[in-house]
């Protein structure tokens, strides 16, 4: 199906065998009911709202008769089974009711006529996709997740898996994806993914949490930060040859195939046919690999451009575009496939940029961008999208979508006959659906591209960076293996860096009062601040075999900027919380309480490492998917962490050496440490256990209680069972003098540089002198 | 007006239009039916469902209409206090 202004022609596409206009009866039904189920919604939450805001038995004395009978009918219209059904919604107690009707697989009307709306919406992919219809085990998933049978459901999904394989048996259901994970999510009893599934199926907005789970996709694209960078880098011969040299749809969208998902963009200047020079961003999809690494175009990245309205990977074009010398107002096309499509719809919409130039197109094939909108009017947007990709429906809109969300955009929604997921998802797929299954829309996208029909008179690849990369000598300074050497302290010799062989370790990432980490700072480091709190880690070990004997130790740090840092510090990127990557040396922790059960180990972290250590009783007991944690000092507890971690996903290869930057003072002179080492690693996102604060007097207690720490759970969990770890001697900072004038804020235009970061010049002396590879 | 009394009228007033709302939430799922009664792609299950739920909206209405009914009663009374 493609939709353009609702006057043109719409061109066949493809060889879908659909009654276009059955289905869109039946989607613009599907629409209806959406919005009959959001009247009924707002019915409730106005009910829920009388019922719970306390007005009606707040004169109760007054009039004890009539207030009864009107709290007894409010309460009888939103629990009526026959009517609203179980409604009570909005506001603090109407989403604790609603979430717990979910759990008790409570329905109200308005989920239930959202109900039917979804299943019509399969209905109408249904009739563009027959055999939806005519495979036996899709019919039974289909039937069995719209009538609420669990079981059944889980079992036909199990068969589908079963019988084609997963790939296959994602392809089959990729064009009802969406719907059916809605629907899963509106009847299942999770409670944490009613919104999710409220927002796909009302077309409301982009769905920020994963319809299964609930775990919010919102929170893990928030972890993908940075100014963004570009650098100019060179094609390789054979990649040169294989760049087209002419300007047209297809090859644009060869060149993103040829550019490929390596983390590189390409920008050519094409000479149009009234002779004007114009210029076309290409930008490829997600960068495959580690989840978070040093490109904008990663699994991070991904989620980011899709669900924020700024992102690295944008950022970091606006800093290509910018230095390729693009001269402002000039005209430019931007084309971009998957993440890369999301990438340029999110530049698009930047209002800086698009009041610099003249963006004319956008052109994106297989991405999720529903829910967004390019900032001047008179860009012309065109999105293809095939039925059986399931990445375009990651914003939660995918061939089943009823809404007329873009109706001025030209969309293409096709199917075709191999159709098979994640094959159907490449780039080069969507190039040869263009150029032979869809020939009228390739010739309308082209037809509308014509101002860029010429030779191509210069093209230029940039490598993207989700921020200014860290200098090759920098990096290769940390790995320089350090010496052993000897420290005195009052519990005797120590030789450093300490060496552990075997241990455990826990790391619980929480958000805390922003004024209470700073009065803990005491004014030397600035807190790293996540949406107006500080972060804060409880670093738990359990260090069974050392150099220092066995030894278990709790410790509260502050996530800090480095010393010498200006300006408010950036939000902690995902990787400074993993601290695995080059950037490493920019956020560190600063450690305020440490407690540790033996007079060596306290000595150590006291004298050698300059933290405020005293010592007591740590146990730690870790088991699967839980952890158990008690500091006890002086007889009397001083902190407690418990619970179940949740699920978990391991962060790197098992072989990679990761580091934590420690930042302290020592006999009043500013060090800095730096913690390596080794072992899997596992990230819990949403983890369940709960800090509970003792009514001590204990400095570590009391520096709980001030952040607000006492019953608070850890926005994030990282645990190593099997730790081997190494920790180099503290070496005093030589900080930057601080510059002349005061700096200016970091620019918010995307496409300016950021300011420059002095944790290089301050992380540099000992970078090289106190770390090692690990063992 | 009193505080409780304007309040409470109020909530009476949102949800009399509420009553009103969910009967014309009846009559467009109504008009839905009917619509798609002739079309043959409309699936078979569908207009059972729609039928119960012309009849939850009905029934939803009427509840409210009662509600808003109660607490009108509610607000003239505290307000024939205060006189």
């Amino acid at each position: 199906m493609t939709t353009d202004d609702p006057s043109d022609d719409i061109p066949p596409t493809g060889p879908s065998l659909a009654d276009p206009e059955t289905a869109r009866t039946l989607r613009a039904a599907a629409r209806e009911l959406a919005d009959i189920a959001g009247v009924m919604r707002e019915v409730s939450v106005h009910a829920t709202g009388a019922l719970t805001a306390g007005a009606v038995p707040g004169a109760l004395h007054r009039a004890p008769g009539a207030a009864l009978r009107a709290e007894q009918a409010l309460l009888h219209a939103v629990t009526n089974r026959k009517g609203l059904g179980y409604a009570l919604a909005g506001g603090p107690a109407g989403t604790v009711g609603a979430k717990l009707g979910s759990v008790l697989g409570a329905r109200s009307l308005a989920v239930s006529v959202m109900t039917t709306s979804l299943r019509l919406r399969i209905a109408a992919v249904t009739l563009d996709n027959p055999e939806l219809a005519a495979d036996p085990v899709l019919a039974r998933l289909n039937e069995a997740v719209a009538a609420d049978r669990e079981i059944e459901a889980a079992r036909a999904l199990y068969a589908l898996v079963k019988d084609r394989g997963a790939a296959r048996a994602l392809t089959a259901i990729a064009p009802v994806f969406g719907e059916i994970l809605a629907l899963r999510a509106l009847l299942d009893e999770n409670p944490l993914n009613d919104h999710t599934a409220w927002m796909i199926a009302s077309g409301s907005a982009a769905a920020t949490a994963d319809p299964v789970s609930g775990v919010s996709n919102l929170a893990i694209a928030l972890l993908d930060v940075g100014g963004g960078a570009a650098r100019r880098v060179q094609a390789d011969p054979p990649e040169r040859r294989r760049l087209r040299e002419t300007g047209s749809l297809l090859d644009f969208l060869t060149n993103i195939g040829v550019v490929g998902t390596t983390g590189r963009v390409l920008i050519q200047t094409v000479t149009g046919p009234d002779g004007v020079e114009r210029h076309v961003v290409q930008a490829p999809g997600m960068r495959p690999g580690n989840p978070d690494n040093d490109s904008p175009g990663d699994l991070l990245g991904a989620f980011s451009s899709t669900l924020l309205d700024s992102a690295p990977y944008s950022r970091s074009l606006a800093k290509a575009v910018a230095d390729y010398g693009i001269p402002e107002g000039a005209e430019i096309a931007l084309v971009g496939h998957s993440a890369g499509g999301s990438a340029v719809m999110t530049l698009a919409q930047d209002p800086a940029f698009a009041s610099r130039y003249t963006i004319t197109h956008v052109v994106v094939v297989g991405s999720p961008v529903d829910f967004k909108r390019p900032a001047t009017e008179t860009t012309w947007v065109a999105s293809v999208a095939n039925q059986h990709d399931i990445i375009p429906s990651l914003d939660g809109q995918g061939a089943g979508n009823c809404f007329d969300l873009h109706p001025d955009w030209y969309v293409v929604d096709y199917t075709d006959p191999t159709h098979e997921f994640p094959a159907c998802h490449a780039v080069e797929h969507y190039t040869a659906n263009l150029a032979v299954d869809l020939p009228e829309a390739r010739e309308h996208i082209d037809a509308k591209l014509r101002p860029y029909h010429g030779p191509a008179t210069r093209s230029q690849l940039y490598r993207l960076y989700d921020d200014e990369p860290v200098p090759e000598v920098v990096r290769r300074g940390v790995a320089v293996a350090p010496a052993v050497t000897r420290a005195a302290t009052a519990s005797g010799p120590v030789e450093l860096p300490v060496r552990c062989d075997d241990g455990y370790a826990l790391t619980a990432y929480f958000v805390a009062d922003a004024q209470a980490a700073a009065g803990l700072l005491g004014g030397r480091a600035s807190a790293v601040r996540l949406g107006g709190r500080a972060v804060v880690a409880i670093h738990v070990s359990d260090n069974r075999r050392t150099s220092l004997g066995a030894y278990a130790e709790v410790g509260l740090a502050v996530l800090v900027a480095p010393p010498g840092g200006r300006g408010t510090p950036r939000p902690p990127s995902w990787r400074a919380l993993l601290p695995r990557s080059p950037r490493a040396d920019r956020v560190g922790s600063r450690f305020t309480d440490v407690l540790v059960n033996t007079e060596l180990s306290r000595a150590v972290a006291e004298e050698v490492f300059g933290h405020a250590a005293s010592l007591g009783t740590v146990r730690v007991e870790a088991g699967a998917g839980a952890a158990r944690v008690e500091a006890v000092a002086g007889g009397e507890p001083v902190m407690s962490l418990a619970g179940t971690l949740g699920p978990g996903l391991p962060v790197a290869a098992p072989v990679a050496g990761r580091s934590l930057v420690v930042y302290s003072d020592r006999d009043g002179v500013p060090v800095r440490s730096s913690l390596q080492w080794r072992g899997t690693r596992r990230a819990h996102p949403s983890p369940r256990l709960r800090l509970a604060v003792a009514r001590s007097e204990h400095p570590f207690a009391r520096h709980l209680r001030d952040l607000g720490l006492d019953g608070a759970r850890p926005i994030l969990c990282l645990v190593a069972p099997a730790r081997r770890s190494r920790r180099g001697a503290a070496v005093p900072l030589t900080l930057p003098a601080p510059p002349a004038d005061p700096p200016a804020d970091p620019p918010t235009d995307p496409s300016a540089d950021p300011p420059t970061d002095p944790s290089a010049s301050a992380a540099a002396p000992d970078a090289s002198s106190d770390v090692s590879e690990g063992p | 007006m009193p505080a409780h009394q304007r309040v409470i009228a109020a909530h009476a007033e949102a949800l009399d239009a509420d009553a009103e709302a969910l009967t014309g939430c009846a009559a467009r799922l109504h008009a839905l039916a009917a619509r798609l009664r002739s079309d043959a792609a409309a699936p078979p299950w569908l207009f059972d469902t729609l039928n119960a739920h012309i009849t939850a909206c009905v029934v939803a209405s009427a509840d409210l209409a009662e509600v808003a009914t109660r607490l009108h009663v509610y607000a003239d009374l505290l307000g024939d206090e205060e006189h």
